[in-house]
């Protein structure tokens, strides 16, 4: 009894495991009625992220930023190297850009350096994500707390990746993406770097 | 059926005449398999949700957590809770592992020095490159630029105890608490640094007894 459960366990952490979705925020590719009649769906997530790691457009588990022990599933729009055009957010108030933030916090923004010749090297609207890093950002642009808020998520942080959505007791459908053709080619507008930083 | 007993002067025995058919510990391939496997599944509970041992290697923690040199047993090893895991009763002063967040590859051991809502100086006045031909005299470090942030909900500030060879919150930032793997609560390897942290808080009174004066 007790291997089973020390064996259970090691799945979990290594290959796969089944979380549910509480919240409406990847409405309508997960949880799409959740803030109607409640319910939720049932995702299975692959382990071991950090080591295959992530691409642009997989849905990831992460642990949040500020809230150390909740963890959150949202999609991710842009890697490290990337360039991001928020359309909300702490990126596009030219007086959170400009003032002078947490030293070394990696919210892509850039420091502003004097000595720089021709020009300066902060631009309000739109956000580096740095090294280690990746953007996320819900399908439900409504009500999401993500990325436009409290910036790019460190690596470490992402937990897993949904690979199936169990909604249907018969079948495990792929995560894919629910919205329509317009909502999908979003809001945020992401600028593919060469993958990789100078 | 109870495995049979197995005596010292059996093995023994065993070995002298070498008979090469006969197993020196009589037991089956499957069984051997089996009881692999459990002590397997074991050891990932302990050590990813008890605690563990580990070498460390680097001088940022120095004097507490000595660097060894040579092979790897003779690398420090620390004794490290993972109860504490995700900031689990995590206080400022305790010495906590956690992943870099920048390179989620590596692991580093560093100490809490504010958690959220704490205001922690973010540039240390320690020594800088054009301090090391200054004599000491009244007023230099009046010159020492010197911040002052609040932690962040969520995240911690941690910084190494030898500050001039240390690469932490003031080089990445704040440290998000979801990143701490486990909390060091000792030096068990080698035996002659061997320092117990446990559970006592490491917090000095900064106004207690007089100041002491490093390096004459």
């Amino acid at each position: 009894g007790f291997f089973f459960f020390c064996g259970g366990l090691f799945i979990r952490d290594t290959y796969i495991c089944v979380d549910t979705v509480n919240g409406s925020s990847m409405a309508p590719t997960l949880s799409p009625h959740a803030h109607t009649t409640g319910e939720k769906d049932s995702i299975v997530i692959a382990r071991g992220v950090r080591w295959q790691g992530v691409k642009r457009g997989d849905v990831v588990t992460f642990w949040k930023p500020m809230r150390p022990r909740e963890i959150s599933v949202k999609r991710v729009l842009a890697v490290e190297g990337d360039v991001v055009v928020p359309w909300r957010g702490y990126a596009c108030d030219p007086a959170i850009v400009e003032a002078e933030r947490v030293p070394g916090g990696w919210d892509g923004l850039g420091t502003r350096d004097e000595e720089a010749i021709g020009g300066e090297s902060v631009e309000v609207g739109r956000v580096r994500v740095p090294k280690g890093h990746v953007w996320v950002e819900g399908d439900n642009w409504r009500r999401s707390y993500d990325s436009l808020d409290f910036g790019p998520v460190s690596l470490a942080l992402v937990d897993g990746r949904a690979v199936r959505v169990w909604r249907e007791w018969w079948r495990l459908r792929p995560v894919g993406d629910g919205r329509e053709e317009g909502e999908r080619r979003g809001r945020s507008r992401v600028v593919v770097g060469s993958g990789g930083l100078p | 059926m109870p495995p049979p007993r197995i005596r010292l002067a059996d093995l023994l025995s065993r070995l002298r005449i070498h008979r090469s058919s006969a197993p020196i510990i009589p037991i089956g391939f499957k069984r051997g398999a089996i009881l692999t496997g459990k002590f397997f599944l074991t050891y990932h509970l302990i050590v990813s949700y008890i605690g563990t041992i580990g070498p460390t290697a680097g001088v940022s923690m120095c004097p507490t957590i000595p660097n060894g040199y040579g092979g790897f047993y003779s690398n420090t090893f620390i004794l490290q809770s993972r109860l504490h895991r995700r900031g689990r009763n995590i206080h400022v002063g305790d010495i906590i592992v956690f992943t870099h967040p920048v390179n989620p590859r590596s692991t580093m051991a560093k100490r809490v020095i504010g958690m959220p809502g704490d205001f922690v100086s973010v540039f240390t006045p320690g020594r800088r490159d054009e301090d090391v031909e200054k004599e000491e005299s009244e007023g230099d470090w009046g010159n020492v630029e010197e911040r002052v942030i609040q932690v962040p909900e969520g995240h911690c500030w941690v910084a190494g105890d030898n500050l001039d060879w240390s690469r932490d919150s003031r080089v990445f930032g704040p440290l998000p608490l979801a990143l701490v793997k486990g909390k060091v609560l000792g030096v068990v390897w080698p035996l002659g640094a061997w320092n117990w942290f446990g559970s006592k808080s490491q917090l000095v009174d900064a106004k207690a007894g007089e100041k002491e004066w490093v390096g004459g």
